[in-house]
């Protein structure tokens, strides 16, 4: 499910502030209570859990992070990034 | 106890006593004082660290080589080593060029880290007496994702038929890998190993996974040997799906209830095997492990169960 992330661009894993805890450790064990969650692996995106043991599609990934997004200029980013990942499926 | 319990439990029948299977990994290395990254390139001490680890549990069965990289690196696909973790493969030789282009092959005995694995094998299976020995191979949707990486998930959405290729080529490689094990190496068991499995839906299952495990079985059970499918994760929306799979017995990890997953298992008449929480009780002590383990084998019962970590 981490893989997921690096297929971001750059420009968008710039406004990005990714953390992967690990479950193995009381302070991961902490956030996945803090976060409360259910099942690992989770992405969570802003606090939310957005996919919880589901590999998100890139479609599916790019639609919750313009969701999430906070500007203009981050949706414009994630928007073009998503037109230029979907190419080669056209 | 012993070896014929597990073969049993793993065909789904009865046993007088539950047995153990402990999936060791490279904690074998460690029991023995050595890195996993020294374990698992040699075969002395690779066959050490498994028959140690078969003792000191007390086991009634055992795998071999925990490590899902075994197939990738094989076909020369880059990986990091490291001394508390098997290898994780770092890159995607498909994430931007075609099965032709990538010009892979299936790794077999001879190549890669075949060697020293089958090795490693023939060598703990003549000392490990009345234990099961089990050959773990990466599943095809796993290996499939070594190979594409995280876009596979959108391939079998947007390019189906590119996905197909890939999974039919991870295939073919599951498939030698099962092979390798059941009739070089000769182990009791093999299991395909599928922790991606779990993250997927469940029609995606249907359509990519369980026809790309087909012939892995089949390579298992025409060497007489007994298949196992284990996955990691919270796999509890494809617990039913995974018995149409066609192995002999599914193991789960600790985040399924087992009940549920006994309940699915004697539907088909399947073995089962989990769920002592690797995290919770084996590795943190948050939960004492021994009411942990009183509780999967309460749940489990005595028909077709494999009490193991989950």
């Amino acid at each position: 499910m981490v893989d997921v992330l690096n297929t971001l661009p750059d420009d968008v894993k710039e406004f990005i502030d990714y953390k992967e805890w690990s479950i193995k450790n009381p302070e991961g064990i902490g956030m996945f209570i803090e976060r409360k969650g259910r099942v690992l692996p989770t992405l969570c995106v802003n606090q939310e859990l957005s996919y919880e043991s589901i590999i998100p599609t890139l479609d599916e990934l790019y639609e919750t992070l313009l969701g999430a997004a906070t500007s203009d200029e981050q949706r414009d980013t994630l928007k073009k990034a998503h037109a230029k990942a979907m190419e080669e499926y056209a | 106890m012993g070896k014929q319990a597990v073969l049993d439990a793993y065909q789904g029948k009865y046993t007088p006593v539950v047995p153990w299977v402990p999936y060791v990994g490279v904690h074998g290395a460690y029991l023995i004082g050595e890195t996993a990254t020294t374990v698992l390139q040699d075969a002395d001490l690779l066959a050490k660290a498994v028959v140690n680890a078969a003792a000191r549990y007390k086991a009634d069965g055992i795998p071999l080589v925990f490590d899902l990289a075994v197939e990738a690196m094989s076909m020369g696909i880059e990986a990091k080593w490291f001394d508390d973790n098997p290898p994780t493969v770092i890159a995607h030789p498909l994430v931007d060029k075609s099965l032709a282009e990538a010009n892979l092959s299936i790794p077999g005995p001879q190549d890669g880290r075949w060697p020293v694995i089958i090795e490693a094998g023939k060598k703990a299976k003549a000392q490990l007496g009345d234990v099961a020995l089990i050959g773990l191979a990466c599943g095809p949707l796993t290996l499939a994702s070594h190979l594409r990486g995280a876009k596979i998930f959108t391939d079998m959405v947007k390019k189906p038929e590119l996905a197909m290729e890939i999974m039919e080529f991870a295939a073919k490689v599951t498939a030698e890998s099962a092979r390798i094990y059941a009739e070089e190496i000769g182990c009791d068991i093999v299991a395909l190993v599928e922790p991606v499995g779990s993250q997927v839906r469940p029609e995606t299952y249907d359509k990519f996974v369980i026809p790309a495990c087909q012939e892995a079985i089949d390579k298992i059970h025409g060497a007489d040997k007994v298949s196992a499918l284990y996955i990691c994760g919270d796999a509890t929306k494809i617990v039913e799906n995974m018995m149409y799979t066609g192995c002999q017995c599914v193991c789960v990890d600790e985040q399924l209830n087992m009940n549920y997953v006994r309940d699915g298992a004697m539907k088909y008449g399947r073995g089962f095997g989990g769920n002592l929480k690797l995290t919770l009780a084996l590795s943190l002590g948050i939960i004492d492990p021994r009411e942990d383990a009183i509780v999967s084998l309460a749940a489990g019962g005595k028909v077709g169960y494999t009490f193991s970590p989950g």
